[in-house]
């Protein structure tokens, strides 16, 4: 009976085409969207660049000439820092309002810089060129005062010292927009939610035709809400399989090489989902309500997870951090977060088990709430 | 007049659904033009850069290089627990993390320059460049005016001077896009996806019950020709969306009186008006080619984010793949966002380009109008 059972309402479940559209194909098509959107920000904003600038000699200056001259080469990664154009005043003006030229500097008796807008490029040529006016005025100072020590100084300003050690948290490349990834993923895991409910609304007596003829069948109980959930189950299942196949392999967005963690967190998160919508389905409100309740819970829970304003994870870190523990959506895109910024794996485990906790938990509340249901004669 | 009147009729039976569409949806636009306003990826404030410096010597000279730092940069504290670093670089909350390591001062006097400063960062962040490059010049100018005979406490005192030097910067605004981006430009960027979607699912509903057999075979045989049919559902939608879009503007005039009351946002209005023209006209052919009113909301979902998405609504269009700005000039929301963009700095008079963008939404206006007419001229003849 539980194979009949499972069977007919897998089949049934497949031909509801709003619930397959919001389960199996929104999120496939919301992914298209971000892939198209975001695929080109880190490379033209977080991505160094090099910077092309118009240099005007009033008055020439040899030292300035050769600095500009080894800041134009290559470094060890390929990239100049600059690509200096020498010209004429006017012709510097003309390719710094076409945008050809991100600032003009100026070389008399000292230099300047004029720019067209202000930005992160136009900031590191002034940066350039507060670092030469300073170590110029080291060197003035030396001159005037210690003559004696100028060689040292000249062979400690261009020995290349580094003072800084460069360290990494990290070996993933740290784009920011994989989190709207991981925000999607979880929406989608919660979208399962919608096949929940509907089984639950279908078995309540009150609410659906469905309903009716379930409760006066000639079957136990929790062999229905069993055979109901796994069918519900294995579609959700079904989607999040296709929407990671077109994620890591049509897309190819880079989430690490973790392919195990990421199906478990896709499995407790699909449990949750289901378990979700079923607990919502189940409360004794109209169809429509349930219904309701249900998108509002599974989007505000996506939307404090970052689905729409990536940053408010980490707000709410640090305001009211015990949501951040709770929040379902939140929980399955820390745990892909994790999977991807972290060497280990204890803050994975702690999403997934709480998780696992919330969904056990919903489901068995929703069975009782199911389950042994009378209903007045009359 | 009498499908006018009947239209609305129907639409006022609806109206419940529509309130709560409308509330959802403003709610929407307000939050997301407020999220666009404070963090435009486009534009860098001073190209001030959040960084976090973790003082571990507390020397005179590690508060030296603070201070310095302080004066450049916007410095944020964070949580001492290096775990948590992580997330503030991920989410971009810091830029630039910069660890001063104990015995720092003492390194530097014994020129002994291994494990003095740590930085941590983005990988291929190009703005922490220039935190790094500011820390770096400052710990350089104090070796120096060591090298040059100074004593340490001199050398500090020198190396904070210098770092006042400052590069004189002229703004030359040939460009014109150094201009205060206004609020309202934030809120009618965000107005083509709120548009489509709200029309398409308080509208839609009212227009398919038109299309249901026994509506149809009773018009069909009433004096009411065609023409006079589908000039009656068009006017009524007009009215209903000028209603949407007074209402939407009553809301952007309450939220940012301030920016409201210029010339631009005459233009804003009239480019918004020829969008709507065109939602009008999609929500009129989805009415048509859906069957059913609950597959109005993944009609409403698919077009409404894809257009936007492509189009420049939710990411600014200097952002998007240039392949994909290239085809998105295909879609009305393209020429929508040209004027949008252009009243970002408007300057007084609007291009002959922006006039032209609202032209071609118009005419795409009426080629889908054009469409939904051949479809049902065309079922009438099958059904005839």
């Amino acid at each position: 009976m539980f194979g009949h059972l499972y069977k007919y309402r897998l089949k049934s479940l497949l031909r509801t085409k709003e619930d397959i559209f919001w389960c199996m194909f929104f999120p496939i098509i919301l992914c298209t969207c971000f892939f198209v959107a975001f695929s080109g920000i880190n490379e033209k904003t977080n991505v160094f660049h090099t910077i092309p600038v118009a240099v005007v000699y009033q008055q020439d200056n040899e030292i300035f000439r050769t600095v500009m001259d080894t800041l134009s080469q290559s470094d060890s990664q390929g990239e100049a820092f600059m690509d200096v154009t020498e010209t004429d005043a006017g012709n510097a003006l003309l390719l710094l309002h076409e945008g050809k030229a991100d600032a003009v500097i100026t070389v008399d008796s000292s230099v300047s810089m004029t720019v067209a807008e202000e930005g992160i490029n136009q900031t590191a040529v002034k940066n350039f060129l507060e670092q030469y006016l300073q170590k110029s005025a080291v060197i003035e100072d030396a001159v005037k005062n210690n003559p004696e020590r100028l060689t040292g100084l000249m062979q400690n300003l261009f020995s290349g010292q580094d003072y800084i050690t460069e360290a990494s948290l990290t070996d993933s490349s740290m784009d920011e927009m994989s989190s709207y990834y991981f925000s999607l993923i979880a929406m989608a895991a919660l979208f399962g939610g919608f096949l929940g409910n509907t089984i639950a609304r279908q078995m309540n007596a009150n609410i659906t035709n469905e309903g009716m003829r379930k409760t006066v069948a000639p079957v136990r109980r929790h062999t229905i809400i069993a055979a109901e959930f796994l069918a519900a189950y294995t579609i959700q299942l079904m989607s999040m399989a296709l929407l990671m196949f077109y994620i890591l392999c049509v897309l190819q967005i880079d989430m690490g090489n973790q392919a195990g963690y990421i199906a478990l967190t896709c499995v407790v998160g699909s449990l949750a989902g289901v378990a979700g919508g079923m607990f919502t389905g189940s409360l004794p409100v109209r169809e429509n309500l349930q219904i309701a309740i249900y998108l509002v819970y599974s989007l505000i829970s996506s939307f404090l997870a970052g689905l729409m304003v990536h940053p408010i994870k980490i707000w709410i870190e640090k305001k009211v951090p015990v949501i951040n523990r709770i929040n379902p959506a939140t929980l399955i895109q820390d745990a892909l977060y994790s999977l991807v910024i972290y060497d280990t794996r204890e803050r994975f485990f702690a999403n997934i088990i709480t998780l696992a906790v919330y969904a056990a938990a919903l489901c068995t509340l929703s069975c009782l709430m199911t389950r042994r249901k009378s209903y007045a004669s009359i | 007049m009498q499908v006018y009147r009947t239209f609305f009729k129907m639409l006022m039976r609806n109206i419940a659904s529509g309130l709560l569409y409308l509330g959802i949806f403003i709610i929407i636009s307000l939050t997301v033009a407020k999220n666009s306003e404070s963090n435009d990826f486009t534009t860098f404030n001073n190209a001030i850069l959040d960084i976090s410096v973790i003082d571990r010597d507390n020397s005179t000279l590690s508060k030296a290089l603070y201070d310095y730092l302080d004066d450049c940069q916007n410095i944020i504290s964070i949580d001492s627990d290096e775990k948590k670093w992580a997330d503030e670089l991920f989410y971009r909350t810091v830029d630039y993390i910069l660890v001063i390591e104990e015995g720092f001062e003492e390194h530097v006097r014994d020129e002994n320059y291994d494990n003095l400063l740590t930085s941590y960062s983005a990988p291929d962040s190009n703005t922490s460049y220039i935190a790094q490059s500011q820390t770096e010049s400052f710990v350089q100018n104090v070796c120096l005016y060591l090298e040059a005979g100074y004593d340490y406490e001199q050398a500090a005192l020198k190396a904070g001077e210098i770092s006042q030097i400052t590069a004189d910067v002229q703004i030359s605004n040939g460009s014109g896009t150094d201009a205060e981006v206004s609020s309202v430009s934030y809120f009618f960027t965000f107005l083509p996806y709120v548009l489509i979607c709200m029309l398409i699912n308080s509208l839609g509903a009212t227009l398919m019950a038109w299309n249901r057999p026994e509506i149809k075979a009773r018009t069909a045989v009433s004096g009411t020709g065609l023409t006079a049919r589908n000039a009656g559902i068009i006017a009524a939608m007009t009215v209903y969306s000028l209603v949407i879009v007074g209402i939407f503007i009553i809301v952007c005039i309450f939220s940012y009186r301030k920016d409201f009351f210029s010339e631009s946002t005459i233009y804003y209005g009239i480019n918004g008006l020829c969008y709507m023209f065109v939602c009008i006209a999609i929500t009129f052919l989805v009415a048509q080619l859906s069957k059913r009113v609950s597959a109005l909301s993944m009609w409403s979902n698919v077009i409404g984010l894809s257009t936007s998405f492509l189009c420049g609504v939710f990411v600014t269009r200097q952002l998007l793949p240039d392949k994909v700005v290239a085809f998105s000039k295909c879609l009305p929301t393209y020429w929508y966002i040209n004027v949008t963009e252009e009243l970002k700095y408007f300057s007084g008079t609007l291009s002959r380009e922006a006039w032209i963008s609202m032209g071609v939404q118009l005419l795409f206006a009426a080629a889908i109008f054009a469409v939904s007419l051949v479809i049902i001229k065309n079922r009438q003849q099958k059904n005839a």
